[in-house]
């Protein structure tokens, strides 16, 4: 099984929480999906893998117009039929939902949305500088929910000034489109953005840690109850309805990503496009290549291998690690066998705890090896 | 010799030393276009960041006047308190002095500590308002100042701009006119004080020094009057740009020699040259051994380069007599060295050169002044004290006495009431208040070196908006009402961040570095509780709740290179710290104590 992601890197605004690369002159995007096609149908060929999902995100993919579906899915069509992707996904946002673009959708077969919906508070909307108000997200939950089964609401927590009844109240808003699936990401000020700036200046309402961890827990509790599995620190999904595409990414699950500052994860190597929509353009017509490879050590693998199982609910299966890294189990297990509120190390199996969870960064980093120590411990 | 002119310079930082001295080399034609190089006497980058010349160094400049040549030698000084003996061997190596004032900024402490020195030792004093060519320039305003001070002529003063040249030539005149002519002293028996030393490694130490009697061959024996030792003057001559080698320098020479001495505290600055061969019996008057007055741990980041940071020290030690250093184990740190050190700005050179010259990492711990401790059974019998640690039991010592300066502030009359607020909550005793100018106050205090190793000066700057110029020097030792104070991190002792500290001010001090503690240690896995105490008493105490927080919401796609090497940094970060018990400790926590008021 394997992905390709398809970048949108316009926005027509700047979110304050975001440090994502996007460009806002959308006049460029004809050109651009030109250009992109042309890159589609070298890599297909160059990376003849057994695609299965196809994933549009951004920036803003809902920007796309019939027109662009059309072309890209005519140069996909060339070399692999449409109909072998079992999940086609795209990430909206709630300003560009009408029936008339559900329409469009429908028409292109897309059957899972992933709907930046982040709060239902116009004040939060604001201070986020979203482009859109909660009546349009609402509208938009609407029609998505009516019109998909497969469908997921991005709500973000720990915003300024929100309190955990405004968390419990944007829970109760979301649940009553019964989703089956939703991702619910806790504020991260990323250095360099708009809201990084502000909280360490103007802002005072940044919540606090424990309040923050509370308001995880309550996410976590509530939405049990609804029968749904928190299976990754920032995703909740009922069974069978995980993102597909996403948990490719997380088990090293080969993927193809596609525009500016897209990676893809192919033969234990990464690449990574070039950051730049205006070079993109201008190195595809010219045939001039825009990745670069980023071979991965042993030793970075293995990191790689910590950070990600351990974010999930799955967690760090030894019995799966690969072989070369027996020697590790032990470090491993030396780390984790002692009892912790953190982790449970459980029969070869280490899962994070809510709380372990919330520290994870810290926990991964901890047991991450350098070049050194890794070469000491596996020998 | 009635042709040699032996001259410094005396200036506040910035007020223009260093571009005058290279505007007198080139009119002298000593440099040519080719060699000149920016701001040519500071020659180490360290000097060169912080605008100020650490080790002085001499040049002789070769210049015709009125049809006679005339052999000038510019003798530089340090520009900083630190190292003021050094400086006043270097005053006491010359004849004359420009008093060099930058016109906009009017005449500072050092400008004037500096001065008394050069007064003392008789030298005549050529006052220059420098920076004439400035915009905000207060010529005549300055000229003020300076006539109240030195009580000469109005046309005494001279004016000049080291950028643009005015006043250079007619300057060099008035050094060649003014500054008297070395007294000759040939026929008596060979005497030269070393005013600097430096440390070449191919070389040896090359010792500076200005010749006051006789004449001295190269190949003579001679000795170091201090302590008697024999050594052969393999090579001797004269400070040009570069050294140029002489068989032969004679009474009010500047010069240098190398005698293949391998280090630099063998030769000391003061000391007096004289001839092995008819030995003079009076050594030059002035000389001193000086002793470092602040002291602190230096111990290295990962204990693997304990033996590293021994061979950087003692390569430093090399170039620099001044920075003592034995071993010492911390509980909290383990193996490093106890370090003597001239002053603060001392210390941070020295720190600053082993990180950035000589690449290595390391912890500096709490920086503390000598205290003397005399105990019961022999309350007559000194113990010098350089580390908290090493504090006697409580119960057996007799009394403590701590080093104190005298201490001159130049301020606006409008800062006068707090910078005196700031020196009697730091202990002090206010000497003597004088009006220099209507616009300039000089005032004179006793104070306890140790209230000024903690952040004494950033506080003088702020409270005076930088219009405080500050110099000291030491005047002795007294009994103090001294405790130490120790911290724990929970419940555990960490020795490195012991302090000695006036009873009075422990409990502020305890109080105000706990709430700094718990601003530099992070979040951990389990609570922490800093507490300050004296002996088994708690004095002040804060509490660093447990980690609730450190995730990172999306990590997606291309995110996870980047995140991996987010967190292998983190964990990079995480090894530079220090392990207490469970508690993780970073490096600039062993500095808290310095930043107590940012
Ligand atoms: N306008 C002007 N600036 C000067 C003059 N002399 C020095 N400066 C500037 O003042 C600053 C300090 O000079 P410097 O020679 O390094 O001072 P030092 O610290 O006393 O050696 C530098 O930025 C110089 O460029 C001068 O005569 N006129
Ligand atoms: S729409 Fe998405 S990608 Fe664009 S600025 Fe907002 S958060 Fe960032």
């Amino acid at each position: 099984m394997a992905g390709i992601y398809v970048h949108i890197p316009f926005c027509e605004q700047v979110c304050a929480y975001c440090n994502f690369y996007f460009i806002t002159s959308v006049k460029w995007l004809d050109d651009y999906i030109n250009a992109l096609c042309i890159d589609i149908a070298q890599q297909i060929q160059t990376f003849p893998l057994a695609y299965e999902t196809l994933y549009f995100g951004g920036g803003t993919p809902s920007f796309l117009k019939e027109k662009h579906f059309e072309l890209i899915y005519n140069t996909i069509n060339k070399y692999r039929s449409i109909d072998s992707f079992h999940e086609i996904n795209i990430e909206c946002n709630p300003e560009h939902i009408d029936l008339a673009y559900i329409q469009v959708l429908k028409k292109f077969g897309i059957n899972r949305v992933n709907l930046g919906v982040q709060s239902f508070d116009d004040m939060d909307l604001k201070r986020l500088k979203r482009n859109h108000d909660a009546l349009q997200s609402l509208n938009a939950c609407d029609l998505i929910a009516t019109h998909f089964d497969n469908f997921s609401f991005d709500l973000m927590y720990s915003l300024p000034y929100q309190s955990l009844a405004d968390w419990d109240k944007n829970l109760s808003k979301v649940l009553e489109f019964h989703p089956n699936h939703l991702s619910c990401y806790n504020l991260t000020l990323e250095e360099k953005t708009a809201l990084k700036h502000q909280m360490s200046h103007q802002l005072k309402g940044s919540t606090d840690e424990s309040l923050s961890f509370e308001m995880f827990q309550l996410l976590h509790f509530r939405l049990r109850e609804e029968g749904m599995i928190h299976y990754e620190i920032s995703n909740l999904a009922k069974l069978g309805f995980e993102a597909k595409h996403n948990l490719g990414y997380w088990q090293h699950k080969p993927y193809l990503g596609i525009g500016p500052s897209a990676h893809s994860f192919i033969d234990g190597k990464r690449f990574h496009t070039i950051a730049h929509v205006k070079h993109y353009i201008q190195h595809i017509y010219k045939n001039e290549s825009v990745t670069e490879i980023e071979k991965l050590t042993d030793r970075d693998f293995f990191n790689e291998i910590l950070l990600l199982r351990l974010r999930t609910k799955e967690g760090l299966d030894l019995n799966t690690l690969p072989q070369k890294f027996d020697a590790l189990k032990t470090y491993l297990l030396e780390f984790f066998n002692v009892k912790s509120p953190y982790w449970i190390c459980d029969e070869n199996k280490i899962c994070l705890t809510l709380n372990g969870w919330f520290i994870s960064d810290h926990i991964i980093s901890e047991i991450m090896l350098d070049e050194a120590e890794f070469e000491k411990r596996r020998n | 010799m009635k042709n040699i002119r032996n001259f410094c310079i005396i200036a506040h930082i910035d007020h223009g030393k260093s571009t005058l001295a290279d505007r007198l080399l080139e009119h002298t034609n000593t440099i040519t276009d080719r060699e000149r190089q920016d701001q040519l006497l500071d020659d180490m980058d360290l000097e060169r960041e912080r605008g100020i010349t650490i080790k002085s160094h001499a040049i002789q400049m070769d210049y015709f006047f009125e049809g006679q040549p005339y052999i000038l030698n510019l003798i530089d000084t340090p520009g900083h308190v630190d190292f003021s003996y050094e400086v006043s061997r270097s005053i006491a190596s010359c004849e004359g002095a420009l008093l060099l004032v930058d016109a906009t900024q009017g005449i500072q402490a050092q400008t004037i500590s500096n001065l008394y020195l050069a007064m003392d030792n008789d030298l005549e004093i050529i006052p220059v308002v420098n920076k004439v060519d400035m915009e905000g320039a207060m010529i005549e305003e300055v000229k003020d100042q300076i006539i109240d001070l030195l009580g000469c002529a109005h046309e005494d003063i001279l004016e000049a701009s080291g950028k643009t040249g005015i006043g250079i030539e007619n300057l060099l005149h008035h050094i060649i006119r003014r500054i008297p002519a070395p007294k000759s002293h040939d026929d008596q028996p060979f005497r030269a004080m070393i005013f600097d030393s430096v440390f070449n490694p191919f070389r040896g130490v090359i010792a500076y020094f200005r010749i006051f009697d006789g004449q001295i061959k190269k190949g003579q024996k001679i000795k170091l009057f201090s302590t008697q030792k024999e050594y052969n003057a393999d090579e001797i001559g004269i400070l040009k740009l570069k050294p140029l080698e002489k068989q032969e320098l004679k009474s009010g020479d500047v010069g240098y020699i190398i005698t293949g001495v391998k280090q630099a505290k063998e030769i000391k600055v003061g000391d007096t040259i004289i001839a092995s061969e008819n030995p003079s019996l009076e050594p030059l008057k002035g000389f001193e051994d000086v002793k470092p007055m602040v002291f602190a741990g230096i111990y290295p980041i990962d204990s693997d380069d304990y033996e590293d940071l021994r061979d950087s020290l003692e390569k430093l030690h090399l170039n620099d007599a001044s920075l003592v250093f034995e071993p010492e184990t911390s509980i909290a740190l383990g193996f490093g060295f106890r370090c003597g050190f001239l002053g603060l700005l001392h210390l941070e050179i020295i720190s600053e050169r082993l990180e950035r010259e000589f690449d290595q990492s390391i912890i500096v711990t709490v920086p503390q002044v000598s205290y003397h401790c005399y105990l019961n059974k022999d309350p007559n019998k000194k113990l010098e004290l350089h580390n908290p640690s090493d504090l006697p039991d409580i119960t057996t010592i007799n009394r403590l006495e701590e080093p104190w300066i005298k201490a001159q502030i130049i301020t606006k009359p409008d800062y006068i009431g707090t910078l005196i607020g700031l020196c009697m909550e730091k202990r002090g005793i206010l000497l003597n208040q004088v009006y220099l100018t209507t616009s300039r106050v000089e005032l004179t205090f006793e104070l306890p070196l140790a209230e000024i190793v903690f952040d004494f000066y950033d506080k003088l700057k702020s409270i005076s908006k930088g219009y405080a110029s500050f110099d000291y020097h030491i005047i002795g030792y007294r009994q103090g009402d001294l405790v130490k104070m120790d911290i724990k991190l929970n419940a555990e002792n960490v020795d490195a961040l012991s302090a000695m500290i006036h009873r009075d001010k422990a409990y502020e001090f305890g109080r105000k570095l706990c709430e700094k503690l718990k601003e530099l240690i992070p979040k951990q896995q389990f609570v922490i509780a800093i507490q300050a105490a004296i002996g088994m008493k708690i004095i002040a105490r804060e509490t660093i709740s447990a980690m609730r927080k450190d995730v990172t919401a999306k990590c997606y796609g291309g995110d996870i290179s980047r995140k991996r090497k987010l967190l292998e940094k983190q964990k990079k970060g995480k090894k530079k710290m220090r392990q207490f018990g469970k508690v993780e400790v970073p490096q600039e926590a062993f500095l808290a104590v310095l930043k107590l008021n940012d």
